[in-house]
């Protein structure tokens, strides 16, 4: 048994994995929704919504990737499946070397065309634009459907499939539809140029190099554009019709005689990769704004203009009040100060839209007095300051451990104002005090945020520090390092104003903050009795709770 | 086994010896086919005394084997043989920079000789095709991963063209020179054979036969005699100097740039002549 096992093993090193180069010709295309990287599944009635507009938006976007019935006459697919996870939901069961997965995820949607061979899949070509929770529902729209469907196939390294029925003339002539406005009477996002010149060619996959392997025939150039025509219909016009032509050699035609081609635009698979991507923004920015507002219908029908649509999505933000005491047990007259401070925050941020990240905060410490027992007797305190902070956020999925890193700069105008102990004596009496009056100080500062996010909370950590240099004569500097967790649970119920669906939201957080204050010179006005001191440090932590507004 | 005459063979190495401009057999005795060292040496300054009468050969009548199942069999041989080669205008120097491939008939220049040509438009397509594979490649390599190729032909627009090939795992120019006057399939192939100062190389040997690529032009002459070069199967550029003589060879049958040559007689010493030995033609007028 050993020794046959041997054997086995021997001729399996010998012959190794089936490394014969694959003949690429039109296959068959599984489209998958990926189960485990997308959002939850809505529940109850929405459920099967989804399950429905998942199924229709496959169709869409599997017949504008079969051969010839793509944008541009692009296609490259014979036959499609859709698949939801593992379930089958149209088509056949039957096995392929190419995958189209489609990510519904949390902080992005995704498009990836995978090819297998015998290592597993490798990819292909992937895009990726901001999440919604309509975007299963923006394949409804036909321009989209080809957009997606465009931008995956200009990466492939085969575009479209030609066949010798696709030729006829002399010199031989092809042609491929125009792109589609679906329902609306005029393009709604930027349509790109069909390529000028096309590489034809018959495609191989070499596993063992891992390499794309071609021979190319020929070559074709466009020769006519004809864009789509308004056609008028009982409820408006659409735009119907439209086609590119190119002119090829009769090289190519000579070589059909043997078998398919494939062309490609002749700057290559993912050449147009960037300016693709940004129309696919650019479609996602302008269905999620009209989604949100509840006026998709509309927009697939050009009944919402872009403008509108794009004010609209400049307006979606989200806004956060939150409300925090001091928790850290405070020791000696300063601790005493400090136990007696809250703080009131406020945050709005633009989440849509070209001013999408922008950020403005309002941090408020309302004066807290407390009367501290002294050497000399008692001893007044007092502390508040303000904080007025523009921030912009950046963000990226960094797919490990967190679904969403964000980093925002920040500059501001801090005030702060205060009058501490600044020394006790041996019995733990306040011997000396001093007043920080800052006034009105510049204010620089970064913040680092980890978030973990579900359809119904978030929970984020961060990191924040702010520094205010004071523009009073003595100078001074305040400096703040603060890290915190906040937990944001979207279980509010959704309340319409104006058109716009409010949803609500409840937070918890906490955070722990370090204040340094310093200056090169004594620190302002000294009263009978202060200490001309230059530096003092305290720590705080202030736990609380918060209300969230997102239109 | 040896087929030609007394007369055919002393014309057969005048002839080289006049075509190679150098003092033949120098240095290099001849022995018959398949004789052991040392038995019937020749005298070095006097051109070979071929045997009174035919010889037969050691291991007796061995047929030549069919030209194209041989070539076959050798298709993939590699070493000191330049095969395949990649002809490019520029080669940059930066990783993920794309070589720009010279524009040449791929079926005219192959059929030219035994050389082949990585098509210029296919080669230039799978560099686009690999794009993203080819990211963190450097440049020689991806040509040569790209194209096959065992050679590489830099051949600008101003300046010397050079022979590049792999040495030690390194890009190495083995040749450098000012480049022909044109870039026709014709005039590169006698650019190369210039440049490699060799007409011709052996690709594999059977019995008394041996398997050579030269130029379809050289080969079209009928039983041209040619000579084999001692010491040269792993030179890709002959001197003047390394150009001596191992053995006398005979043309039998030709197809394109192959040929198949009769073993007519071995230097002393010499009982087998090694794939990549190059071989000089004689220069029939």
């Amino acid at each position: 048994m050993r020794f046959l096992k041997s054997i086995v093993l021997l001729l399996g090193f010998c012959l190794g994995p089936t490394a014969v180069a694959e003949v690429i010709d039109a296959g068959h295309l599984r489209i998958e929704l990926d189960a485990k990287a997308g959002r939850a599944l809505p529940k109850g009635k929405k459920k099967d919504k989804y399950r429905k507009q998942w199924k229709a938006g496959c169709q869409r976007l599997g017949a504008a990737l079969s051969a010839g019935k793509g944008p541009f006459g692009f296609g490259a697919f014979a036959s499609f499946s859709c698949f939801r996870g593992a379930d089958l939901v149209s088509g056949s069961k039957k096995d392929s070397a190419w995958l189209v997965t489609v990510v519904d995820g949390k902080t992005e949607a995704k498009f990836v065309l995978k090819h297998k061979d015998h290592r597993g899949y490798s990819v292909v070509a992937e895009y990726s634009m901001p999440s919604s929770e309509f975007t299963l529902e923006f394949f409804a729209d036909d321009e989209f459907a080809d957009s997606v469907a465009y931008a995956l196939l200009e990466s492939a390294p085969m575009g479209r499939l030609l066949t010798k029925s696709d030729l006829s003339g002399s010199p031989p002539q092809f042609k491929g539809r125009y792109w589609r406005a679906g329902k609306a009477k005029d393009f709604k996002f930027t349509v790109p140029k069909s390529p000028g010149y096309l590489v034809i060619y018959r495609l191989q996959w070499s596993e063992a190099e891992q390499r794309w392997r071609s021979d190319v025939v020929g070559s074709a150039k466009r020769v006519s554009v004809r864009p789509p025509k308004k056609e008028k219909k009982k409820r408006g016009s659409i735009l119907v019709g439209g086609e590119v032509v190119y002119e090829t050699t009769p090289a190519v035609a000579a070589a059909l005689e043997t078998g398919n081609l494939w062309a490609q635009s002749s700057a290559g698979p993912g050449a147009q990769h960037k300016a693709t991507a940004e129309q696919l923004k650019e479609a996602q920015i302008a269905l999620a704004a009209a989604a949100q507002s509840g006026k998709l219908g509309d927009f697939l029908l050009g009944k919402f203009d872009l403008l509108s649509s794009l004010l609209s999505s400049t307006a979606s933000g989200y806004v956060g009040l939150r409300y925090g005491r001091q928790v850290l047990p405070g020791v000696g007259g300063l601790g005493t100060l400090l136990n007696k401070t809250s703080i009131f925050g406020l945050l709005v941020e633009i989440r849509g839209g070209p001013a999408k990240g922008l950020r403005y905060y309002y941090d408020l410490l309302p004066k807290a007095k407390a009367t501290v027992p002294g050497s000399g007797g008692p001893v007044d305190t007092s502390i508040q300051f303000s904080r007025h902070t523009l921030g912009y956020s950046f963000d990226f999925d960094p797919h490990l451990l967190v679904d969403r890193v964000t980093i925002d700069p920040k500059v501001g105008v801090w005030t702060f104002n205060a009058r501490l102990p600044t020394e006790i004596d041996g019995d733990g009496l306040v011997s000396n005090t001093a007043n920080f009056r800052l006034g009105t100080t510049v204010s620089l500062g970064l913040e680092v945020g980890l978030e973990e996010l579900s359809d119904w909370y978030t929970i984020r950590g961060w990191y924040g520090i702010n520094s205010g240099f004071s523009l009073l004569k003595t100078g001074g500097k305040v400096t703040s390092n603060q890290f915190g967790i906040d937990a944001y649970f979207t279980a509010g119920p959704t309340i319409p104003l104006f058109g716009v669906p409010l949803k609500t939201a409840l937070m918890a957080f906490y955070f722990f903050e370090s204040v340094n204050l310093s200056a090169n010179k004594p620190i302002g006005e000294l009263a009978p009795g202060d200490s001309n001191i230059s530096g003092v440090s305290y720590t705080v932590g202030y736990a609380g709770i918060g209300a969230v507004l997102s239109w | 086994m040896v087929k030609t005459g007394f007369m055919q063979i002393l014309l057969g190495i005048l002839v080289c010896c006049a075509a190679a401009g150098l003092p033949l057999f120098v240095g290099g005795d001849l022995a018959r086919a398949g004789e052991a060292p040392g038995k019937a040496p020749v005298a070095a300054s006097t051109p070979v005394a071929a045997p009174a009468g035919p010889v037969a050969a050691p291991a007796g009548p061995v047929a030549a084997p069919a030209l194209a199942s041989w070539l076959e069999s050798v298709k993939d041989a590699t070493g000191g043989i330049p095969r395949q080669l990649a002809i490019l205008r520029t080669l940059p120097k930066l990783a993920g920079k794309f070589p720009e491939f010279l524009p040449i008939d791929k079926a005219k220049f192959d059929s030219l000789s035994y050389l082949r040509v990585a098509d210029f438009a296919s080669s230039d397509w799978d560099f686009k095709l690999n794009v993203s594979k080819l990211k963190k490649v450097d440049p020689f390599d991806a040509v040569i991963q790209i194209t096959g190729a065992d050679t590489v032909i830099l051949a600008p627009e101003q300046g010397d063209w050079k022979i590049l090939r792999k040495v030690d795992d390194e890009a190495t120019v083995v040749h450098s020179g000012k480049g022909p006057a044109s870039v026709t399939p014709d005039a590169i192939i006698s650019w190369l054979f210039s440049s490699f100062n060799w007409d011709g190389v052996v690709l594999a040997q059977t019995s008394d036969y041996l398997l050579v690529g030269s130029s379809t032009a050289a080969l079209a002459q009928p039983q041209i005699q040619a000579l084999a070069v001692s010491n040269s199967e792993d030179k890709l550029r002959l001197s003047a100097a390394e150009r001596k003589g191992s053995g006398l060879l005979s043309l039998s049958e030709n197809s394109g740039g192959f040929g198949v040559f009769d073993i007519v007689v071995l230097g002393q010493g010499v009982t087998k002549i090694m794939p990549g030995t190059k071989v000089i033609l004689e220069k029939k007028k």
